[in-house]
């Protein structure tokens, strides 16, 4: 059987049902349980899956990319709207380590209305490196693909608009494209620091991610080549019908797909990009509704990697992301309750702080919080020691402490939203941040 | 055909269990620690419990000045108390035996109260509050209950007036029983003030009662 539309609509359904039965009617207070104890062992699992793998390949894992200047390299440079940014994104590209002669830029316009994106793209239109196409807007896979076409290069690197990508990337980037089996290779995207808190949020999210990632490499399973730097062969994508036009997050789609016909997908943690991320809640949201609502749809199209030949892609890449959402959430949802039952009783009785944590399962995520927090600042100073980076600062320490209790909690809250935009079909193709 | 990593997955979930299992020691260790604190609580209010006993049993005049004297000042420590036995209870970590100490030392205290009113003149405003607590047969208005007495008793501190309450789990084994048959209780919650019995209450209802009873 195939998974359609109207079967995700009806899992939605059965979504909205099951949260209203346990939020509004708070009768399922076992079930709510249940499924939080389940959601407790599959996160932390996962999580201590990934420490063990990176003690067991741990300088496999941490190495850095090597250097080839062999390839010759076509930069596709989907624009929509951008204004200053892109000039800050070409200047960059201009600016690499790499032989003038091997490169070249080709900018597709996907139809942008703003002036000031127009007259930057007429300043550098005379440039002999740089090659810009017009086209109808028709989303950002459309116009990586018009770009594709276009190019000429035997590496296509793909980067977003909004995107500054360092000297030293490209050849990093290239250098995995040796092993003929490689079909893609992830950057290693990472945020432009603004100081304020959802930026570091999203900035310690982002560096962890890279790790995971790279981790995700060690079990041959990297599901994702972000649109942020991603490099491809241009043979390989080609062979398997370019970016999916009808995806919202073509850029997971695309690596699924690549594996699917028997390409490797890499991560490289040294090839660096850096970009802008949401500033502020609503564009947060918008942009994480778009990640998991491109999620879904491409896990529908890829069904056939619901299978245990695929290994673990099928777990990484496909079992967890589907059975993560509502056990996460209700693990969450079970913790808020948790403590606004016993916050009420703190306020009520005055009782010791301890109290608050009596909970024997609370204890545990307590103690779970205690060993990853040690185990974050590990990633992210391996992700600052390669970018030359000073390690983090005692003070930091409370940013990762807002971030996995905090963000890296919240995605639950963006369900509703999901489910909304789903329910009323909205599309939203265009959006790298 | 590729593989999925068993032994890593495998490593993982042993190293979740673990922790879990810590977690859960932790917190039972906690509980017992916890429970042990308020058993020794409960026996130190009783043992001054047991001393106005000791004076009221020697003499009369004596009783009433030392009574006046103490008896307010283990009111705090009292309430606290019980506050503390209801969110044992309500975690589903209290044993029985602990409960009826508790239960014992509130009927003490209980019965000492009514002497000094009879004898010492002695005023206080109090409610005895029956509920129970029981695991397969939840009482959830009881659960609602607590939260109004307690939100009477501040509210009625505020106007200067000092509620008693004395909480009995109407179906507890022995003293709970007993009282519940004695006060002929049948429904839960029930709250009893000045002889008059009363079902659920919120709080605005309870401090009105009190505030219609002392207006007179």
């Amino acid at each position: 059987m195939r998974f359609s539309r109207e079967h995700v609509r009806l899992f939605l359904l059965g979504v909205i049902f099951f949260i209203i039965l346990v939020l509004i009617l708070n009768i399922a207070k076992p079930v709510r349980y249940f499924l939080a104890i389940v959601s407790f062992f599959i996160v932390f699992t996962i999580s201590f899956v990934f420490i063990t793998k990176l003690i067991q390949k741990y300088d496999l894992i941490i190495r850095g990319s090597g250097k080839s200047y062999d390839w010759r390299i076509s930069f596709v440079v989907p624009v929509y709207n951008e204004r200053e940014n892109l000039r800050k994104c070409i200047d960059a590209i201009l600016n690499i380590d790499y032989p003038k002669d091997k490169y070249e830029i080709v900018i597709v316009d996907d139809g942008s209305t703003d002036i000031t994106t127009k007259k930057i793209l007429e300043e550098y239109r005379n440039n002999p490196h740089i090659k810009i196409i017009n086209k109808q807007n028709g989303g950002a896979a459309s116009a990586k693909n018009v770009g594709i076409h276009k190019s000429t290069g035997d590496i296509i690197i793909t980067i977003d608009s909004d995107s500054i990508i360092d000297r030293d990337a490209p050849a990093r980037l290239a250098s995995y494209f040796q092993d003929p089996l490689v079909g893609g290779v992830s950057g290693s995207v990472r945020v432009i620091s603004t100081g304020k808190a959802l930026n570091r949020w999203q900035s310690i999210e982002y560096d962890i991610i890279l790790v995971y990632r790279r981790i995700l490499e060690a079990f041959d399973s990297v599901y994702v080549t972000p649109g942020g730097l991603s490099a491809f062969r241009k043979e390989a994508i080609q062979r398997v019908g370019l970016f999916d036009v009808n995806s919202l997050t073509e850029d997971q789609e695309i690596a699924m797909n690549l594996q699917k016909h028997g390409y490797k997908v890499l991560a490289s943690l040294d090839a660096f990009a850096y970009t802008e991320v949401p500033e502020n809640l609503s564009s947060l949201i918008k942009q994480r509704v778009r990640w998991i609502r491109g999620g879904i749809w491409n896990r529908i199209k890829h069904q056939d990697l619901l299978d245990l030949k695929w290994g673990n892609l099928f777990v990484f890449g496909y079992l967890l992301d589907v059975l993560f959402f509502i056990p996460f959430s209700t693990f969450f949802l079970s913790l808020i309750l948790f403590l606004i039952d016993h916050r009420l009783w703190i306020f009520r009785l005055g009782l010791d702080l301890l109290d608050l944590i009596v909970d024997h399962f609370l204890v545990s995520t307590f103690i779970f919080w205690i060993i990853l927090l040690p185990w974050q600042i590990h990633m992210i100073n391996i992700l600052r020691n390669k970018a030359n980076e000073n390690p983090v600062k005692p003070l930091e320490i409370l940013d990762f402490i807002g971030f996995m209790i905090l963000f890296g909690w919240a995605w639950f809250l963006v369900w509703p939203f999901v489910i909304h935009k789903e329910l009323t079909q909205a599309q939203n193709r265009w959006e790298t941040r | 055909m590729k593989e999925i990593d068993k032994l890593v997955f495998f490593t993982g979930f042993v190293f979740v269990i673990t922790i879990f299992l810590a977690g859960v020691a932790i917190g039972w260790g906690y509980s017992k620690m916890l429970s042990e604190r308020t058993t020794n609580e409960i026996n130190d209010l009783s043992s001054k419990i047991g001393l106005l006993q000791a004076v009221l049993e020697r003499d009369d005049q004596e009783f009433c000045r030392i009574f006046n004297y103490l008896f307010p000042r283990l009111e705090e420590s009292s309430w606290r108390l019980g506050e503390r036995i209801e969110y044992l209870e309500s975690q589903g970590r209290i044993d029985k035996d602990l409960k009826n100490l508790y239960l014992e030392y509130l009927y003490r205290d209980y019965l000492l109260l009514q002497t000094a009113i009879d004898r010492c003149n002695y005023t206080s405003e109090y409610i005895i509050y029956f509920y129970y607590n029981n695991a397969t047969d939840p009482c959830e208005k009881c659960y609602y209950q607590g939260f109004e007495i307690s939100e009477a008793r501040s509210r009625l501190r505020d106007m200067g007036i000092k509620l008693r309450v004395y909480s009995f789990d109407g179906k507890l084994e022995g003293l709970g029983r007993y009282l519940s048959e004695t006060y002929n209780i049948t429904t839960y919650p029930t709250i009893i003030y000045r002889g008059k019995k009363y079902g659920y209450l919120d709080a605005g209802a309870i401090v009105r009662m009190i505030e219609n009873e002392l207006r007179g």
